[in-house]
């Protein structure tokens, strides 16, 4: 307990319901891709459960459409 | 009736007007198979996050529309047909939609990070062409160690994951 240093993350789409998750935002979902291209864990980025799986997909998507990348390695 | 939105990237060297004239025949094709087009987005030029059929640049096109499987269904044949189109992809946005109540909207600017983009694009080509002289420089230092040296840079991420996972522990 006298450890304890890092405050509790708060999934930052339910402290901001107006934030809306889009596979067409890349400026927001660049938050969630670490610079690999690899989607940023839950334990991570703090999103819950819910919040997590729309960010998810969203990225799926953008990656289709070649908004966000599948990877950074050998390009 | 459900609502739709078909995003399709026509390749670079495609002049202006006819990828119009594409998003104008794929509205067509809406009506026609008994969908309601609602809106059509030009995004206009944007660098690919990686090549698609040797292509480094696209233009994106967005087409909202509410219609049932057969719109979907005939606007991917046809978009399928077109060889400029170098990708598209269809996305379900919403399930049960009343085709009177909505009507056509107005068109919504480019996410922002594209419409940024496109704003500093002179910049942004020179610096790419320089870029390019010297990635092709590095690419050509680690093709040449390759045989030599294991790739580094793996284990290298793979730590300083493992490291911020600690960071970030109780």
């Amino acid at each position: 307990m006298a450890m304890m240093k890092s405050r509790k993350k708060v999934c930052r789409f339910c402290a901001d319901r107006k934030q809306t998750i889009d596979y067409k935002d890349v400026r927001l979902l660049m938050n969630f891709i670490t610079d690999r291209g690899k989607i940023i864990p839950r334990r991570i980025s703090g999103n819950c459960a819910l919040h997590q799986r729309e960010v998810q997909t969203a990225i799926k998507r953008a990656r289709v459409l070649a908004l966000v990348p599948f990877t950074t390695v050998g390009l | 009736m459900r609502r739709y939105e078909t995003v399709f990237i026509a390749a670079d060297q495609t002049p202006d007007d006819q990828v119009r004239e594409i998003a104008e025949r794929s509205r067509a094709v809406v009506e026609r198979t008994g969908g309601k087009p609602i809106r059509t987005d030009f995004w206009g030029r944007r660098t690919l996050s990686y090549e698609i059929q040797k292509s480094r640049r696209g233009n994106y096109v967005l087409l909202v529309y509410a219609g049932g499987g057969e719109s979907v269904a005939e606007l991917e044949r046809t978009l399928q047909i077109n060889e400029s189109i170098i990708r598209f992809h269809t996305i379900k946005v919403e399930d049960q939609v009343n085709p009177e109540a909505i009507g056509p909207e107005e068109s919504k600017p480019a996410p922002a990070d594209i419409f940024a983009e496109s704003a500093e694009r002179g910049d942004r080509d020179r610096d790419r062409d320089r870029d390019r002289d010297r990635d092709r420089d590095r690419d050509r230092d680690r093709d040449r160690d390759r045989d030599r040296a294991p790739r580094e840079e793996e284990e290298g991420e793979e730590e300083s994951e493992e490291s911020a996972d600690e960071g970030k522990g109780e």
